[in-house]
């Protein structure tokens, strides 16, 4: 099946503002939008920019806005997308090339959450050991690959930036709810703050990006509720 | 170790969660109190005799001034001192509810401080009038019977 491919273009090097990029190639249904990316970049363009890595929705460097929805292109299948493909930058990142972002702001964000096992208790001869209902606690929020679909789909996050955004709040999520871990309430005054939990307003549109189907909402919930006990 | 990280000074302001719980118990408490005074205001009035319109602006602002132009009997029934406190409760969750999502959003959308500061100095102005009207109008010009 004939496909177009229409793809937000800018290099700041010759470019004054992005434009759109349009690319007609044969493809079959069952084809990711990732491998027209590289069909464009191999056959086509060679200029064209995006990053991916595994190609398997497992490390996440190939999230982009899809037909105005935030995906991973190497998980969206033609034929789930239609014949027309317009693929732009993930929003609210300062765009590097084409569909390269900066992603330093939102590792800045989930640093800032200290992302890391706090325990100072002596660790036991063997291990940490952790019953499976512990585990099934926060079992959601270790999902999270980090791909920024989530956090770059939230308007609080495109309303003003200082907002830590859903990927941070998941993976405070995930050590939390962990048993294991000490460090609750150093991350608890950090979500507490004003640019924390508060500034989600439930709209839901992480939820839909989340390529992981992590119920990213519910998990921001159970924060915000852990907050109102603690 | 864990006790100190991150905990070099961070505002220990629990003003956003208290708002943020409030909004959720308000809402609830918004809906409770209306379907309470609309129902009441039919058992009393019974349909027919208050308009569509005089019911809703009973139902979310109980005062006998929106019930006058009925043909329901005001007194005893609408006014006393007990719907008079009810007005004024479900107008503070009302006003207070409406006034905090303005302020969520002005934060999410106004950058530069300064002008945040005047907006939000401005937005408590219009809250305190709000509810000095609510106050002028549900015990003053109504008069505790």
């Amino acid at each position: 099946m004939k496909v177009k491919v229409k793809v937000r273009r800018f290099n700041p090097e010759k470019d004054h503002r992005p434009y759109w990029g349009e690319y007609q190639l044969e493809a079959q249904p069952t084809d990711r939008v990732l491998d027209l990316l590289v069909y464009i970049k191999g056959y086509i363009d060679g200029t064209l920019t995006f990053r991916r890595s595994c190609a398997h929705g497992i490390c996440g460097s190939d999230a982009m806005v899809i037909n105005g929805r935030n995906r991973l292109a190497c998980k969206e299948l033609v034929k789930d997308v239609g014949r027309t493909i317009v693929i732009e930058p993930l929003r609210g990142l300062p765009v590097i090339k084409d569909l390269a972002v900066d992603m330093e702001p939102f590792f800045r964000k989930y640093r800032s959450i200290l992302p890391f096992l706090i325990n100072d208790e002596p660790p036991p001869y063997t291990e940490r050991l952790q019953s499976p209902e512990a585990r099934e606690r926060f079992d959601d929020t270790t999902k999270c690959i980090l791909c920024a679909a989530c956090t770059t789909s939230c308007p609080s996050f495109w309303a003003n930036d200082s907002y830590l955004g859903p990927a941070a709040i998941v993976q405070a999520h995930r050590f939390i709810f962990d048993d294991r871990d000490r460090g609750a309430q150093a991350r608890l005054a950090i979500l507490a703050e004003a640019d924390g939990v508060w500034r989600c307003r439930t709209i839901y549109n992480c939820v839909d990006a989340c390529p992981r189907e992590i119920d990213i909402t519910r998990a921001i919930g159970e924060v915000k509720k852990l907050l109102l006990v603690e | 170790m864990a006790a100190h990280i991150g905990s070099s000074a961070r505002s220990r302001s629990k003003f956003e969660l208290y708002m943020w719980f409030f909004t959720r118990v308000s809402g609830v408490l918004m809906l409770v109190l209306g379907a309470y005074s609309i129902i009441y205001a039919n058992l009393i009035g019974g349909p027919g005799m208050m308009d569509a319109a005089a019911q809703t602006r009973w139902a979310f602002f109980p005062i006998s001034f929106h019930v006058t132009a009925s043909k329901v009997e005001v007194e005893p029934n609408f006014q006393n001192a007990f719907w008079q406190f009810y007005g004024l409760l479900l107008f503070l969750l009302a006003a207070t509810h409406g006034t905090n999502g303005i302020r969520v959003i002005l934060k999410d959308y106004v950058r530069q401080p300064v002008l945040l500061a005047w907006l939000n100095a401005l937005l408590f102005i219009v809250w305190l009038s709000m509810l000095g009207a609510a106050v002028y109008l549900l015990f003053v010009a109504q008069g505790v019977s």
